[in-house]
């Protein structure tokens, strides 16, 4: 009976719970993201984190990687964008959803989260493993959630924030609700003045940029069994950079983001066992990038990349009782890419459909079984099932373990890059245009050879892998919550470049083919416990193993080879030496500390988070992380937040980021130093609220 | 043309054990081990010239004997040339074989290309990488790769095995802040290599016959 309560709206109850305390262990927290549907969390056999508004809000996070940082497990990654890295995964490898619906714009692979403002979310789920089973293709590594707020009451509220950088941000929200009709809005404006941590050169770390972000959802009750939903979103961003040319001319570079979305959602409850949802969603992104020289302005270069996908889909649910529930959804997307190094617009369809079972033999057991099909013209249909099974031996004992496919579909670059470095010569083509672009070289009589069978043109597979998850629940003690999860990816057909041919001036051109086999594995560790009625501490650890089995084999073979850094003498490298994939820390952990007093009105955090050391780059020619040199070393970052709240409406608060100021100009060029901040907040509600 | 070259050679040394106490009249020929010889600072700075080597004389070749089969191996720049096919008279031949220079004890008997359109030894991908504009470590650099020994025939078709360490004057570390910073990295186009080469036509690369 569960479920069907919780569909009919007892969502409402636990949030208004969820607004007095912190102490979250304790509450039913709802998420969506392991099923599609309003779940509670404590039954879901699979990892997910959630982290509430009031969380957020304490910590005084601006944007979604703001939030992101301080979970356990997850890192920051700097890569043409900032990006988080999930199980050892690369950001490529996780799906960003807002309320479900994936954010597009990953020009470079990296989907960029500083795009997310975060004011207006009821919380954010991050779910660890593949989830293709449900999203499809990204969604490998896992899969970021941010769920925004729906319409409630009559309220709104105001918040400026200013703090060095000369960072300022400003958010109002509107809420109004009132019988059948809701409305939100959500606007935002970040704007900063960047940072510089080598003030020696004239290019600045990051430079000055402002972004607009507008949100809006409107919900409307056609009937107590009819509701349809309609949210937007609409973000734009505008950064000038300076940038050096080798020629000692520089240029003035104005770089322009935009993306906006459409999601209307209908929802028809048929009966107390059926219902239907109705989904369509639209989304498009963009970015111009433009190259003046700055000493006279006239034109050097510009680029663009323009996306778009177009999504309906329909999602039924069938409540055979309280222990057996039925998911059956399928879609059709329609995806478009025009950018300056590929031909023309690309086009790209997926049909698909999943299901999910959802079955309680006993009650200590849950069972989730699903899996989705993906079919898209450009390469081999994909199946991606999904089993995990959570079984409550008593109380305070709860095992869970899951074992999933999850695949990663060639992006467009992989598919259809036609590109040829002017200065350099070397050329790059997509699978897609492989043969047409060596048959064009050919035709000018620029090949000196071909390097593999041309048979293998075109031929391309996703990336795929299959995860294990292990986890223990424990509650000890009633204010006490452990996890403990075990995982292990093991990752074939990662795409690569490769050479295919030769050219008469000695360049290669290459292509992509899927080369690469990989594997992470781990522990992560977190407990929370509730001091006193006002006060959480949480923990978190992760132990992380990434490696590129292919290096592993070839390592045990004794092939691969290192200089002395010395004498320049070629030595062979031993298997214990290897240090797996760049960028990967061993070991990474958090504490963090939360106070709110309701009555008092203040409320505070401290918060640490610390990220082992990890590798950069290849410094002894072996082409792998095998030497200390190659690693920038770890560090911890302390954050700090203090804030009262006034008569319930006036909110004050100041913090400071990265405490210690650390910084790493040379390596980590996406941590700014010491960040103090000052904000006010006004909410004005009306009186017949809630 | 100034050729800076500096050379060190390492003399053949302490013939075995077994043979040591046995007088010089003895007719049995002695078997010594063969020790690499290093060439630090190979000038190929010129662009038009090719700077010709012979292993057998463990010197630069005047680039008026080019067409002769006196020099083996020839630089300029980052292009190695052999003396065969469309470089030059000789029968000289190559292949860039995996492994540690020590370890390799035997030449392979087969495998060895001329230079024709395409150079026995392969630059780029071959024996050197170019960092080019690498987000981490030296950038526009050429690295020679670990593990790639040039394993040669010379113009008389005797077996050589090379190891190219540096491609900069002094063959400095190339890790360094100094050596990434392209205003104190030393100059290019120096090589500085270490090599074996067995004079008795055979394919070992650990002992020869002194006789």
């Amino acid at each position: 009976m569960k479920y069907i309560l919780i569909l009919i709206g007892l969502l409402n109850v636990f949030l208004a719970e969820a607004q007095d305390s912190l102490r979250t262990s304790e509450l039913e927290e709802v998420v969506v993201s392991a099923t599609r549907s309003e779940r509670s969390l404590s039954d879901l056999p699979v990892p997910i984190m959630v982290v509430s508004d009031k969380q957020i809000k304490s910590m005084g996070a601006l944007r979604l990687n703001d939030v992101l940082t301080e979970q356990t497990g997850l890192a920051i990654i700097s890569d043409h964008g900032t990006g988080v890295q999930i199980q050892g995964f690369s950001p490529d490898y996780t799906l960003i959803l807002i309320d479900g619906e994936p954010l597009i714009g990953r020009s470079a692979g990296t989907l960029d989260l500083t795009r997310l403002a975060v004011g207006n979310i009821r919380q954010v789920e991050i779910i660890k493993g593949p989830s293709s089973s449900l999203y499809g293709t990204e969604a490998l590594a896992g899969v970021v959630n941010i769920i925004t707020d729906n319409p409630d009451g009559v309220n709104g509220s105001a918040t400026l924030r200013y703090g060095t950088n000369n960072t300022m941000d400003v958010s109002g929200t509107v809420n109004y609700k009132t019988g059948k009709l809701g409305l939100s809005a959500f606007a935002n404006r970040y704007g900063t003045d960047g940072y510089d941590l080598v003030p020696e050169n004239k290019e600045k770390t990051v430079s000055p940029f402002y972004n607009y972000t507008l949100q809006s959802k409107i919900t409307y009750s056609l009937s107590g069994r009819t509701k349809l939903s309609i949210s937007g979103r609409y973000f734009v961003e505008s950064q000038d950079l300076y940038e050096e040319t080798l020629e000692n001319d520089p240029l003035d570079v104005s770089s322009v983001t935009s993306d906006w979305n459409i999601n209307p959602v209908l929802t028809h409850q048929f009966s107390d066992k059926l219902k239907a949802t109705l989904r369509f969603y639209g989304t498009g992104f963009r970015n111009d990038m433009k190259y003046l020289y700055k000493s006279d302005g006239t034109y050097y270069d510009s680029t663009f990349f323009d996306q778009h996908f177009y999504r309906p889909e329909l999602q039924v649910e069938y409540f055979l009782n309280s222990r057996n529930i039925f998911t059956l959804g399928g879609g059709r997307i329609w995806e478009t890419v025009e950018a300056t190094r590929f031909n023309d617009m690309m086009k790209y369809e997926t049909d698909y459909i999943y299901f999910q079972y959802e079955w309680k033999p006993v009650d200590k057991l849950n069972i989730i079984a699903g899996g989705r099909y993906d079919n898209n013209h450009a390469y081999t249909p994909q199946f991606s099932p999904k089993f995990s099974a959570q079984y409550d031996v008593n109380e305070w004992l709860s095992l869970r373990g899951s074992v999933g496919v999850g695949f990663r579909a060639p992006d467009f670059r992989q598919l259809y890059l036609n590109f040829t470095n002017n200065t350099v010569g070397y050329s790059v083509f997509g699978t897609q245009e492989v043969a047409a672009g060596i048959q064009r070289l050919e035709d000018r009589g620029e090949i000196k050879a071909i390097r593999v069978d041309p048979a293998s043109f075109g031929e391309i597979n996703p990336e795929k892998s299959i995860a294990y998850n292990l986890g223990i629940r424990l509650k000890p003690v009633d204010k006490l919550t452990m996890n403990v999860g075990l995982f292990r990816n093991d990752i074939k057909d990662l795409i690569d470049t490769q050479i295919v041919a030769e050219k008469n001036d000695g360049n290669f051109v290459y292509s992509y083919y899927n080369i690469g086999r990989a594997f992470t594995e781990g522990i992560e560790l977190d407990a929370s416990y509730s001091l006193l009625r006002d006060i959480s501490i949480s923990a978190g650890y992760q132990f992380l193993i990434a490696k590129d089995k292919d290096v592993v084999e070839d390592l045990k073979a004794g092939k691969i080879y290192k200089r002395d850094p010395e004498t320049n003498i070629t030595t062979r490298v031993s298997p214990d030496e290897y240090g797996g994939l760049l960028d990967r820390s061993k070991h990474m952990f958090n504490v963090k500390l939360f106070y709110e007093n309701s009555t008092s009105g203040w409320g505070g955090s401290i918060r640490t988070v610390y990220r082992g050391r990890y590798g950069v780059m290849d410094m002894n020619n072996s082409g792998i992380l095998d030497d200390d040199s190659e690693y920038v070393e770890g560090y911890a970052t302390f954050n700090v937040s203090l804030s009262k709240t006034f008569y319930e409406m006036v909110r004050l608060q100041a913090g400071c980021d990265n405490v210690f100021d650390y910084t790493n100009p040379e390596y980590i060029a996406a941590l700014p130093g010491r960040l103090v901040w000052i904000s006010v907040g006004i909410t004005l509600k009306s009186k017949k609220n809630n | 043309m100034n050729y800076f070259l500096k050379l060190t050679y390492v003399l053949p040394v302490a013939a075995l054990a077994a043979f040591s106490s046995c007088d010089d009249e003895n007719d049995e020929p002695k078997i010594v081990q063969l020790e690499a010889v290093s060439v630090s600072d190979l000038n190929s700075v010129s662009t038009s010239k090719y700077t010709l080597f012979s292993f057998d004389e463990n010197s630069v070749i005047s680039n008026t004997d080019s067409a002769t089969a006196d020099w083996d191996i020839g630089f300029r720049g980052t292009t190695i040339i052999l003396n065969s096919g469309t470089s030059g008279p000789g029968n000289a031949a190559g292949q860039l074989v995996d492994g540690i220079f020590d370890e390799l004890t035997e030449a392979p008997t087969d495998g060895y290309a001329v230079d024709g359109d395409t150079k026995a030894i392969t630059g780029s991908g071959g024996w050197y990488t170019y960092t080019g504009d690498a987000a981490t470590g030296p950038k526009h650099a050429i690295l020679p790769n670990a593990g790639k020994i040039l394993v040669l025939k010379t113009a008389d078709g005797e077996y050589v095995k090379v190891e190219i360490l540096s491609y900069y004057q002094g063959n400095p570390n190339t890790t360094t802040a100094e050596f990434a910073d392209l205003a104190t990295r030393p100059a290019s186009r120096y090589y500085t290599f270490r090599f074996i080469h067995q004079d008795d036509g055979s394919t070992n690369f650990e002992t020869t016959i002194d006789d």
